[in-house]
């Protein structure tokens, strides 16, 4: 086997004077109030994860007030409307606000010392999500104080969240709050899937990344399929409320069953999107646990995407009590039991390791074992509610809210209390206290069993879910103290570990120990710039295999041990054999993303109690910020020529085209639009199916003349021609030429996208009337965010090509708005489609 | 009076009749022995994939699955399943090599893919397929053919870039597990053209039953297909990976 020592190493000693300080100089961060500029994800990440626990205790407080309430027989200590509030604000709270970030803070922080990278390659992106998701989430939360909170369950369920039965902001502050965290999820997954398949070690193949990355690889994969889904949902719902569209509303033909399709859509692979990073996590600490390579490497990375597959059809066993189509149950309980698969062989791997190794009673063991032991009985549980006859007998009561925590603590809080205290010295330079954690853990083991065993009792007994009282008498009584009991000592156990982090938890700033003797790349030393120099990686677990390894990497001895440009640099290699392709130059500090946080969570936050004036404000403010940052911090151009790294590497540090990573962020948010796209087509699709035939039109209404969206079409075609037209005028340098092409695509797009609305109005169709003419105008409502998010592009690209800034070799600018330019003009004829061919071709 | 569909009349419980057709079989039959000097070379798994396809091919069309497609739509969508699932990735793999070094476009065969299965599957198309020979035979051969497309280049690219791979197939089985969603959730039957009350009856179904089978078939067995074949597709390019 050829180790990384095999060879000579790519740099000599000694390393030039200077070399080291020019990098810590590079990759130095802002002191003082100037800290929010900071965007290295491994400050970033442990902000992240800091806020999402704090959001993890306050939703706990939450939990704690109703479990007071329910304590005894007809208590009146809070009242049905707040603990409405109370149950929703929790469940939000805990999945948007706590569970998907708290497992992005674990990626973004995790990743590039996992991988071996300086950071991921949009490092300002991901503060960006940050600062958004803690400023809307702390606002979101105080909602609960003035009373506004959000009331209807945390599926938001209409009828209930329509504006006839919900007429306060409440559901507003849900749809818009928690909608715009969830563009912070996708930004924030973006960065995340391009940072796992371009950033890696050289070397690294697909085949010797870590589980961890294989995990959040999947975790990113489908959180880009899957919260396009509850956008579109919102989005229609948020319509539906402010403008009274009618999808939800039967007796205008909608059907208040398209929101939960197109929320557990989105809903099922959540579970998944929470528990496989937490999955991760657990393969990678329990072989440092046990000291032995994982089981069944192979096997397990492969249950992950299958898991990750299978989770996207599985919908509907979360709507069995809805009246769904008889035969479908016994299918969906059949395929159910299919999911059991991928998560059964992970667990005989976690099971195989340990008995392979030689557990030690380290605190994250502790967790591991409590996590395998809750996260069992949960998935037992889940066997009994996927039977269908047993689901009717036990749905809405608390066996499901007995279920779904047993599910998500095991799951997914106690393996991340277990990466809290496994991963703690890597920020801290070191351990939390062994003492404490070991309190926290049988507080906590204990707790959560005492709370959520008995309510399976009670569920059983009938006792209703979202239900503020019981009455005495009933044989519930002892159940819920029971639970309540048990709900103060998980708590006290949280304390403990709150009080553990306080006195024991400072960053340091990588002082780079490996207390427990891991293998993986995370442990080795690491500066504010992660690694001193980058190894070429031939093995799993480089540290077990190579013991010399830490210390080449500390003096520079590895590839790119300095900084070659001056800037913040990240090495980006090949997606499946991670062969270095270029050295990509990544943002440093700045305020601009900071402001574009601020004025995107002013627009949402403003637009919730309807100050429409105040949300333009800030939304400029935003747009305004994001333009700052991309002009003076993206597509530098080749700055300089290329830089050696080492080992006879040379290297640009700029490049465009597919290997850009530019492009595949914009290939990737692309992938995201088809995705809401396409829930938009199936809204389409549902409501005709629905209403029938005689209702795809309903009668007395009439589309416009084919003449009409002809023309439009033609339009927008040729806007995508002109676009085109640009490329060779660009590479011929033609500016003056080219800035015709483009603005002549941008008026070209407008005007076919306003004929074909002009057409639709002037033919009588109203969005309100019936949900025919919702769904037609909801698609123009996304083609128009497209043709608003095209003009800005527009007018940016020009201003750039005016003052000089693009060129035939400088191009990336260009490349992504045309990229853009094909989506949108595609997606148009596609809605246009949709809107004249489909109700026309039902016949044919 | 309509035409007899290509598949004959609608059967009853024990009338299915099997698909003698002799210009059919000749094809098929033509096409196998013209697979074959390619397939000289290849291994003995690669051969007995297109071995299996084939035949796989081979009963979708001539058993009296194609008869009993005539009086049920489940059937007809399993008769897809077999061509589009099975015999289709069978015979990718066992046709193409992997030793290819040219990545070929995701993007247009599962775009294709995507909309031969979303049109056959409206009202208005499918029950052209049964009006029209020539119809009924445009519709297998861009299904299966789109299919095979999808498939060879799912292979082709798993060993070159099995990101973009694993990318297509997880859109492709999304849309197509939407699609069955729409027809198992449909409240009313969209077929009744063809599949009127009394063909399907004899069945024991109604026309919706019927209907909701056939989506639910594509929805569920179908994904766990899909979902099998991708995993399997990725472990043995991890295995290739770290050999």
């Amino acid at each position: 086997m050829s180790g990384p020592s095999a060879g000579p190493l790519p740099n000599p000693l000694p390393r030039p004077d200077g070399e080291l300080a020019a990098l810590e100089r590079a990759w130095e961060g802002p002191r003082g109030w100037r800290f929010p500029t900071e965007v290295n994800n491994a400050w970033i990440g442990v902000l992240y994860l800091g806020t999402a626990l704090l959001f993890f205790v306050l939703a706990g407080l939450l939990a704690l007030l109703m479990r007071v309430q329910l304590s005894v027989a007809g208590n009146d200590l809070i009242g049905h409307d707040l603990y409405n509030q109370l149950f929703t604000t929790h469940g939000t709270v805990m999945m948007f606000l706590f569970a998907v970030p708290a497992m992005e803070a674990m990626g973004v922080y995790l990743l590039p010392a996992m991988l071996a990278a300086r950071d991921l390659p949009f490092p300002r992106l991901s503060a960006f999500a940050y600062w958004a998701y803690a400023i809307g989430g702390l606002v979101f939360f105080s909602s609960i104080f003035y009373g506004a909170a959000p009331d209807g369950g945390w599926f938001m369920n209409p009828p209930l969240t329509s504006k006839q039965y919900s007429p306060g902001v409440n559901a507003d502050f849900w749809l818009l709050g928690i909608g715009f965290i969830e563009i912070s999820a996708i930004a924030g997954a973006i960065e995340i899937i391009i940072g796992i398949l371009r950033n890696r070690a050289p070397g690294m193949t697909l085949a010797r990344m870590p589980i961890f990355a294989w995990a959040m690889l999947v975790f990113a994969g489908m959180i880009v399929f899957a919260f396009p889904a509850v956008i579109w949902g919102t989005i229609l719902l948020e319509l539906e409320r402010a403008f009274d569209w009618p999808f939800f509303r039967a007796e205008r033909g909608g059907d208040p069953l398209l929101w939960q399709h197109l929320f557990w859509f989105f809903g099922h692979p959540e579970v998944y999107i929470i528990f496989l990073p937490a999955a991760g996590m657990v393969s990678m600490i329990l072989p440092t646990m046990v000291r032995a390579r994982l089981l069944g490497y192979g096997l397990v990375a492969m249950a992950l995407v299958g898991t990750g597959f299978l989770s996207f059809g599985l919908w509907v066993h979360h709507m069995y009590a809805t009246g769904i189509p008889p035969l479908s149950l016994s299918f969906f309980s059949a395929a159910s039991f299919a999911v059991a698969v991928p998560t059964g062989i992970q667990v005989f791997a976690w099971i195989g390791t340990i008995a392979l190794g030689r557990p030690r009673a380290e605190v994250p063991m502790l967790f591991i074992l409590g996590f395998l032991f809750i996260f069992v009985l949960g998935g037992l549980t889940g066997v009994m509610v996927a039977v269908v006859p047993f689901d009717w007998q036990a749905h809405d009561t608390h066996f499901i809210v007995a279920h779904l925590h047993y599910v998500l603590i095991g799951g997914m809080v106690f393996p991340l209390i277990a990466a809290l205290y496994y991963w703690a010295p890597l920020p801290a330079g070191r351990p939390l206290s062994k003492r404490l954690g070991t309190t926290a853990f049988w507080l906590l083991f204990l707790g959560i069993n005492l709370t959520f065993f008995p309510m399976h009792i009670s569920g059983l007994m009938g006792m209703p879910r979202r239900i503020y009282t019981y009455p005495a008498g009933m044989g519930l009584d002892l159940w819920n103290q029971l639970s309540t009991a048990g709900a103060v000592i998980a708590a006290a156990g949280i304390a403990v570990i709150v009080w553990d982090l306080i006195r024991n938890f400072r960053v340091t700033n990588h002082a780079g120990v490996n207390p427990d003797g891991a293998g993986t790349l995370e442990w080795l030393p690491q500066g504010s710039y992660a690694a001193r120099s980058i190894p070429r990686v031939s093995s799993l677990e480089p540290l077990w295999d190579d013991p010399a390894l830490p210390e080449q990497v500390r003096q520079g001895q590895h590839f790119l041990p300095g900084t070659a440009t001056g800037r913040r640099e990240t090495l980006v290699t090949s997606p499946l054999e991670a062969e270095p392709q270029y050295v990509a130059i990544i943002p440093g500090p700045g305020w601009a993303h900071v402001i574009a946080a601020i004025g995107t969570a002013g627009f949402f936050l403003s637009l919730t109690v309807e100050l429409v004036w105040l949300a333009a404000a800030f939304g400029a403010v935003a747009v305004a910020a994001m333009l700052h940052w991309l002009w003076t911090g993206t597509d530098l151009g080749p700055i300089r020529d290329q830089v050696d790294i080492g080992g006879g590497l040379r290297l640009p540090v700029y490049v465009t085209g597919r290997e850009a990573v530019g492009q595949w962020a914009m290939a990737v948010l692309l992938i995201v639009d088809g995705v809401i796209f396409a829930c938009l087509a199936f809204t389409h699709g549902y409501l005709w199916l629905v209403g029938g035939d005689a209702a795809w039109p309903p009668a007395g209404t009439a589309l416009p003349d084919p003449a009409a969206p002809a023309l439009a079409a033609v339009l927008v075609a040729a806007s995508g021609g002109a676009m085109r037209l640009a490329e060779p005028l660009l590479r011929r340098g033609h500016s003056g030429l080219m800035i015709l092409a483009v603005l002549a695509a941008l008026v070209l797009l407008l005007l076919g996208l306003g004929a074909d609305l002009l057409a639709l109005w002037r033919a009588g169709l109203r969005p309100t009337a019936h949900s025919f003419g919702a769904a037609i105008y909801a698609n123009q409502f996304w083609q128009g965010l497209h043709a608003a998010a095209a003009t800005v592009m527009t007018l940016y690209l020009v201003a750039r090509i005016g003052a000089g800034l693009i060129d035939p070799v400088r191009r990336l600018t260009f490349d992504n708005v045309r990229l853009f330019w094909s989506y949108t003009a595609v997606q148009a004829l596609a809605g246009m489609a949709l809107t004249h061919l489909f109700p026309r071709g039902l016949w044919a | 009076m309509p035409e007899i569909p290509y598949c004959g009349t609608p059967p009853v419980p024990g009338g299915v009749a099997w698909n003698p057709d002799p210009v059919l079989i000749a094809t098929l039959l033509v096409m196998g022995g013209l697979a074959m000097p390619r397939l000289r070379d290849a291994g003995a798994r690669r051969q007995a994939a297109s071995a299996l396809g084939w035949a796989v091919l081979v009963l979708a069309l001539v058993s009296p699955l194609c008869n009993l497609s005539v009086a049920l739509f489940s059937a007809r969508v399993a008769q897809h399943l077999l061509l589009i699932l099975v015999a289709a990735p069978l015979i990718a793999f066992g046709m193409i090599g992997p030793d290819r070094q040219r990545a070929p476009n995701l993007a247009a065969p599962a775009a294709l893919f995507a909309l031969a299965l979303w049109a056959w599957h409206l009202p208005g198309p499918y029950a052209a397929s049964f009006a029209r020979d020539s119809i009924y035979w445009a519709m297998h051969a861009s299904l299966f053919g789109t299919a095979l497309w999808l498939w060879a280049a799912l292979g082709f690219r798993a060993s070159v870039r099995p990101d973009a791979a694993a990318l297509a197939a997880l859109a492709t089985a999304v849309q197509m597990g939407l699609l069955g969603a729409l027809l198992t959730l449909a409240p009313r039957p969209l077929f009744l053209a063809v599949h009127a009350p009394g063909v399907t009856a004899p069945w024991g179904l109604s026309p919706l039953e019927d209907q909701q089978l056939g989506g639910l078939l594509m929805w569920v067995p179908g994904g766990l297909v899909f979902a099998a074949l991708c995993v399997a597709g990725l472990g043995i390019a991890l295995r290739r990976a770290r050999a």
